[in-house]
């Protein structure tokens, strides 16, 4: 919630990777960087990996 | 107001309730307000909304700038004081009322400087209605339009080009102070002057401060995705101004007012935790040579909307 009083969702959430962060982030110093990157993760979570396909394996 | 005679309506009724007459007292405190509001009406309270809790917060707030009230801090020297008539005097010696005299109004605000007097000067040119607060916190204005379930109390009109501001700096026999006159229009009728009791209201009028201003510079270049700026209160020594602490995404915006106006571009807005009230804007990607404003809107303070020149 509290990174959310600073950081707007629908454009992060607009951001396709990491990279992507960095980059409309470029040029800004390394902590407000990892911030950034830190809340598109939040709101970007990785899907549950597919443990069906793993059991195959 | 009403110079004319009006006949065939015989003299009204001329006694006064035995038990109580309901006064208000010496004047504390204005809300000023733009004369006309963004509908292109008398600017008004809807008396049942002024009782309820939070209201002046709100309307000192609104989002639309031509309907907020502007209160003043407290002031002090409050006079009242309305012109003797003017007269023609006959031949015969005969005296005939050609006008009622005028009503002024003037107060200083003791310990007040330059940049409130600069603040005061800004009502000087639109035409602005008043209300005022007595020291019992009881609103007065016109009262023309106040009966009913939807009565108004009115802002009362203040002649335009009649307001003045001077300014006392402290000497060695008076504190630094700020002086207010102005005058009422000729046209507002002084017996529909009514009040809300402040025991019917819940907001203390004497006790709630109108906004503080608040304005920005930007800090080195902006780039095309972002720019540094720092908020600052109007107030302060000249080379210092007390920081504007605590904006966060919901009170700011940063849009895109030429070449082509848009809508709301701003990624983020974090404050230095080192430098307070130095933010750092990041925004979609621009054009060189794009200005945008950054817009900061938060209850308590009117902000001045900040430039960006995209280099």
């Amino acid at each position: 919630m509290s990174e959310k009083r600073y950081f707007r969702e629908e454009h992060f959430k607009a951001f396709g990777s990491v990279d992507e962060v960095k980059e409309a982030y470029k040029g800004q110093d390394a902590e407000l960087i990892e911030r950034a990157v830190k809340f598109w993760k939040s709101v970007n979570p990785k899907p549950p990996k597919n443990t069906e396909q793993k059991e195959e394996k | 107001m009403a110079d004319n005679c009006i006949c065939g309506t015989g003299l009204p009724g001329m006694a006064t309730p035995s038990d109580c007459v309901s006064l208000f007292g010496t004047g504390k405190k204005f809300h000023f307000a733009l004369l006309v509001n963004s509908g292109n009406i008398r600017q008004r309270i809807l008396i049942e909304d002024a009782k309820a809790s939070g209201y002046f917060e709100s309307r000192i707030n609104d989002a639309e700038y031509k309907d907020r009230i502007v209160p003043t801090p407290n002031f002090d020297d409050y006079t009242w004081t309305q012109a003797d008539p003017e007269n023609q005097t006959l031949s015969s010696g005969s005296i005939k009322k050609l006008r009622d005299g005028r009503v002024t109004v003037t107060v200083s605000f003791p310990d007040q400087g330059a940049t409130f007097y600069g603040q005061l000067k800004k009502a000087e040119c639109p035409r602005i209605g008043v209300m005022i607060v007595d020291k019992s916190g009881n609103l007065i204005g016109d009262a023309s339009e106040a009966y009913g379930i939807d009565g108004v109390l009115k802002f009362m009109p203040v002649d335009k080009g009649s307001l003045s501001v001077k300014f006392q700096a402290a000497t060695d026999s008076t504190v630094s102070m700020v002086m207010l006159t102005f005058m009422l229009e000729d046209t507002f009728d002084l017996g529909k002057i009514g009040y809300i009791e402040a025991d019917d209201m819940q907001d203390n009028l004497l006790e709630i401060d109108g906004n503080i201003g608040a304005q920005g510079i930007v800090v080195g270049t902006p780039t095309t995705t972002g720019a540094i700026v720092d908020l600052g209160l109007i107030y302060g020594t000249g080379n210092t101004a007390p920081a504007f602490e605590g904006v966060e995404l919901a009170d700011a915006e940063v849009v895109e007012i030429s070449p082509t106006p848009g809508s709301d571009i701003l990624t983020s807005i974090t404050e230095s935790t080192v430098i307070p009230g130095r933010y750092t804007l990041v925004f979609s990607s621009q054009t060189s040579g794009d200005v945008l404003e950054l817009r900061v809107t938060k209850n308590g303070f009117d902000v001045a909307p900040v430039k960006i020149l995209i280099p």
